[in-house]
């Protein structure tokens, strides 16, 4: 899929497919992965932006949470010094738990590294 | 060293750099030289007005700077032309490297501890034997080594002041440059060998005891994947031939306007706070205050010193919010996960991370490189507040963005709010810039700004009160440290402008107790007793109403003194770094033509014409008593001036720091026409930042759709990004149009006319521009075969009197792997007479 125009069907979960893509290819790093896990993870966190209602813990720390995987994800992408792959497997564990909480479903090991 | 040195210099090398028309003011002390005596030489690809006033121009091809100085290091070698007494004194020629350390010469190209999957280096394998070398930079621990730097307090580092130890750096840097011949150099950059060698022998032949020289350079050379490698193999050749700490000795580093050295010192970089300190890494050994001062602190030298600096910042920043109890507000600076400079984060913004930006003094639609995708990114801003003086390229992105003249975007397409807030002129407000030889000079406000214009301190300064008003009553964490933040200046007037000398006077630094101003950074502490700014420009304001950036005491003519009446130059009003080298290791002058400091026995104190950069009271014969495990100063000799170092000697051979390699090596540009001779299995710099996408490709070396070296240059005429020039009538007049240059044998070949339209192309987009047929650029020979390169001003946008397509549309996001910097000095295009289809804009 190409992320290049509009908001896409389930972003959170294209999003947890490229990281697992680029998570299959370390320890080089797959560019083209991590930048459509960008734009995924980017979109993923607009839609919580948008369904927000503006008060409640959970939403602020679903939001924390989704800020952090986009951190990891560039962290990985954009490195100082060896790419952080621990935080991006972190990362890929909160997605997953988002996901869950808003009820898309889990990705199938066969689509991992897809 | 101070521009003023500069005419006590016996030869000034300009390269990297178009001094003559881009540092014109500075210029006038290369003048002086020559009068004086000294030679000019003047080593660029273009002949330019620097050149024509300078005694030998050299040719080179853009991106082959190393294959030059490379060439030079192993002409003063093999000629057992250096500086003896010196190199061998102050700096680690005879230090003897881990048994481990590769070449590149040994290694097919690369240096050991290369990992071609993360495309990084370990530095464990370029140590000290038995060491673990801190570096003097930002971020001090080597990757992949240990972080005991406790054995640099258990001995001296190994040496062997023979130098037929095989892995000494003198054997080792031998071996390193043994291929450089004269004839690699033409054949790499084009110049030829009789010029090369007429350098290199002006160069040894005002080196020594009684004649010195010096290097000038600016974004030619740190525009470069080996940006940073080139400066190093510069210092390597003044460092061989005795020329650093001395009278008209030095690599000058030429800043740009205004205040570019201000903005390092006090940075707007990402990566480093005040005084270069290191900015905390998360995923590094920064995760906390200990943990941090353990990595960044060394045992040895002046940055045994680093928690006074450290904790004196946190104290400045966050004022009684910071106790000892809570690491003195560590965790609430925040923590780098990455790199988040500007070319990374232009990639970020164009995927959608990044939702609003404020844009200060730049004008990135002009001068950030891959124009289309930086626009692309600031179109995906929710918010982008633009502050200038006048409207800006970047303001009106979303009407006369180049996406919307080609037509592939409309202004009502683009969702980006936009603010554009007029900002004070120099006159307008008070302060300081810090400038090339780092004078930090006082200005005061002489009128007010028109209508809504305001200062930048007043933006920030009031931006941050309203930002701690809003976050007033949070409960959350995360929101600590805005409130605890420090933020009280008194303010004027009734703009309420905040003091800019309340803020010179906390940079400076001040006791926590009384708020008495400390007298410079040998008083600071790191028990939260002081707090400081930036440690290294305290002594600007020592005292109450004395701000020494004011100062305007200039020495006679003919005195043989360094103006330290006039502003401030950190440290501690230092107007030659490492000036104990001007000194022999006994501390007498090395020559009477050449005295800057000495050792008066009598007194025993270092003394001279300028203030000495060592401790003022240590003997020449001072050595460290190594049975009690000396730390910091203690340890760092009489005799050894380089005090940032761990111990005291000057690297050559860079054991830690460097992220590229230990020693600048020739790997060709990102792009180049050309195959790299020296290493086939890596053609441009292996550890260079590369981040390929749609949008950001590099062609193939070779490729022959773009056949030409590009390069890009500033003009005299237009300032800065261009906008302060092109919108007065006066200026824009004086440089009206862009225009490419290209020499008359290109030009004919491609039946290209003097003031016709051109197409220059590179895999990243297209622009048209006039041609300037001119034969300040000439064709290069390389391995044989000719090679063309093409360059254009940078400066030139759509708005104002004097307009065209910026330049940097053809360049590429790439960095430097020290500094993440772009290459904007060599990349490759294609050029063809005509003019470019452009698609109408929608209606």
């Amino acid at each position: 899929m190409s992320p290049t125009q509009g908001p896409r069907e389930d972003p959170g979960r294209q999003a947890l497919a490229c990281i697992d893509k680029a998570l299959a290819a370390k320890p080089q790093r797959d560019g083209h992965a991590l930048t459509e896990a960008t734009k995924f993870a980017c979109e993923f966190r607009d839609e919580l932006i948008a369904a927000a209602s503006g008060d409640g813990d959970e939403e602020r720390r679903n939001l924390e949470h989704a800020n952090a995987v986009i951190s990891a994800i560039t962290a990985v992408h954009f490195p100082l010094g060896p790419a952080p792959w621990p935080e991006l497997e972190g990362a890929r564990g909160w997605l997953q738990k988002l996901l869950d909480a808003s009820g898309a479903d889990e990705v199938s090991g066969r689509d991992r590294g897809a | 060293m101070a521009l003023w040195d500069l005419p006590n210099a016996d030869y000034v090398v300009v390269m990297g750099s178009n001094m003559a028309e881009n540092h014109p003011v500075a210029f006038r002390f290369v003048v002086e030289a020559q009068r004086r005596g000294g030679k000019i030489i003047h080593v660029d690809p273009r002949f330019t007005r620097t050149s024509a006033i300078a005694d030998i121009h050299a040719p080179i091809r853009s991106g082959t700077d190393i294959a030059f100085l490379g060439g030079l290091i192993r002409h003063i070698l093999e000629n057992d032309l250096w500086f003896r007494d010196y190199a061998l004194a102050y700096t680690n020629l005879d230090h003897i490297i881990d048994e481990r350390y590769l070449d590149t010469e040994d290694a097919d190209g690369v240096f050991s501890g290369y990992d071609p999957d993360a495309k990084s280096y370990k530095q464990d394998t370029w140590q000290y034997e038995g060491k673990t070398t801190p570096t003097p930079l930002a971020n001090r621990h080597p990757a992949g080594a240990d972080t005991d730097y406790e054995s640099m307090a258990q001995s001296p580092p190994p040496r062997d002041p023979t130098l037929q130890h095989p892995r000494c750096v003198y054997q080792i840097l031998k071996r390193h440059y043994a291929r450089y011949t004269p004839e690699m150099v033409e054949a790499t950059t084009g110049c030829p060998q009789e010029t090369f060698l007429q350098i290199a022998d002006t160069l040894a032949k005002n080196s020594g005891r009684d004649r010195t020289g010096c290097f000038c350079y600016a974004v030619g050379w740190t525009h470069h994947s080996v940006g940073v490698q080139i400066i190093r193999a510069a210092t390597i050749v003044q460092l061989l031939l005795g020329n650093v700490g001395r009278p008209g000795g030095g690599v000058l580093a030429l800043r740009g306007h205004v205040s570019i050295q201000g903005s390092t010192d006090i940075p707007t970089l990402y990566n480093m706070l005040p005084g270069y300190l290191a900015q905390p890494v998360l995923h590094e050994d920064h995760a906390d205050l200990k943990s941090y001062l353990k990595t960044e602190t060394a045992a040895t030298g002046w940055w045994a010193n680093f928690p006074k600096y450290a904790i004196s910042l946190l104290k400045a920043w966050y004022g009684e919010a910071a106790a000892a109890d809570n690491d003195w507000a560590y965790q609430m600076v925040p923590k780098l996960t990455g790199d988040v400079s500007q070319e990374p984060m232009t990639l970020a913004m164009a995927n959608g991370v990044i939702k609003g930006q404020f844009m200060l003094g730049q004008n990135p639609m002009v001068g950030a490189v891959n124009t289309e995708l930086v626009e692309l990114g600031m179109a995906k801003l929710e918010w982008l507040v633009v502050r200038d003086f006048a409207m800006t390229e970047t303001a009106e992105f979303w009407r006369n963005g180049r996406r919307v003249r080609n037509g592939e975007t409309r202004p009502e397409d683009i969702e980006t709010e936009i603010f554009f807030l007029p900002a004070a002129m120099p006159g307008e407000k008070e302060g300081t810039v810090t400038n090339t030889s780092r004078l930090v000079q006082w200005h005061d406000h002489v009128l007010e700004a028109p209508g809504d214009s305001r200062s930048d301190t007043w933006f920030i300064f009031h931006l941050g009160k309203r930002l701690k008003a809003l976050y007033a009553d949070s409960t959350l964490e995360r929101d600590r440290p805005i409130q605890a933040l420090a933020w009280d200046y008194p303010v004027k007037g009734e703009r309420e402008e905040p003091s800019a000398e309340a803020i010179l006077k906390e940079i400076n630094g001040y006791t926590t107790a009384d708020r008495k101003q400390v007298a410079d950074f040998k008083a600071l502490e790191d028990d939260g007793s002081t707090a400081c700014g930036c440690w290294i420009y305290s002594g600007v304001f020592p005292e109450e109403g004395k701000n020494l950036a004011r100062s305007r005491r200039p020495d006679k003519p003919g005195d043989n003194t360094s103006h330290s009446g006039w502003a401030f130059a950190w440290p501690s009003n230092r107007r030659t770094l490492y000036n104990r080298a001007s000194a022999d290791p006994d501390g007498k002058p090395w020559s009477e033509r050449k005295k800057m400091i000495w050792w008066d026995a009598e007194k025993k104190a270092w003394t001279g014409y300028d203030t000495p950069d060592f401790d003022k009271d240590k003997a020449p014969e001072f050595r460290p008593d190594w049975s009690k495990t000396p730390h910091g100063m203690d340890a760092i000799a009489g005799d050894s001036p380089f005090i940032m170092e761990p111990d005291g000697k000057a690297m050559i051979f860079a054991a830690s720091g460097i992220k590229d390699g230990p020693l600048p090596t020739h790997y060709e540009p990102v792009e180049s026409p050309v195959r790299n001779e020296l290493y086939e299995k890596h053609q441009m710099n292996p550890a260079a930042k590369i981040w390929p996408r749609p949008g950001n490709e590099l062609a193939e070396t070779g490729d022959p759709r773009y056949p030409y070296v590009f390069t890009t240059f500033r003009l005299t005429e237009i300032h800065c990004g261009g906008i302060p020039s092109r919108i007065t009538p006066h200026t824009a007049e004086l440089q009206p149009e862009a225009f490419v240059e290209i020499s008359p044998e290109l030009a004919a070949e491609l039946g290209i006319e003097h003031l016709g339209w051109t197409v220059l192309s590179s895999p990243r987009g297209e622009i048209e521009v006039r041609a300037m047929v001119t034969e300040r650029m000439r064709p290069f020979t390389i391995n044989g075969r000719k090679v063309h390169q093409v360059g254009m001003p940078w400066v030139y946008g759509p708005l104002g009197y004097a307009t065209g397509e910026p330049a940097n549309v053809l360049l590429a996001i790439t960095g430097d792997p020290n500094t993440s910097i772009h290459s904007t000095k060599a990349v490759t295009c294609n050029i063809r007479p005509g003019r470019r289809g452009i698609r109408k804009a929608a209606e």
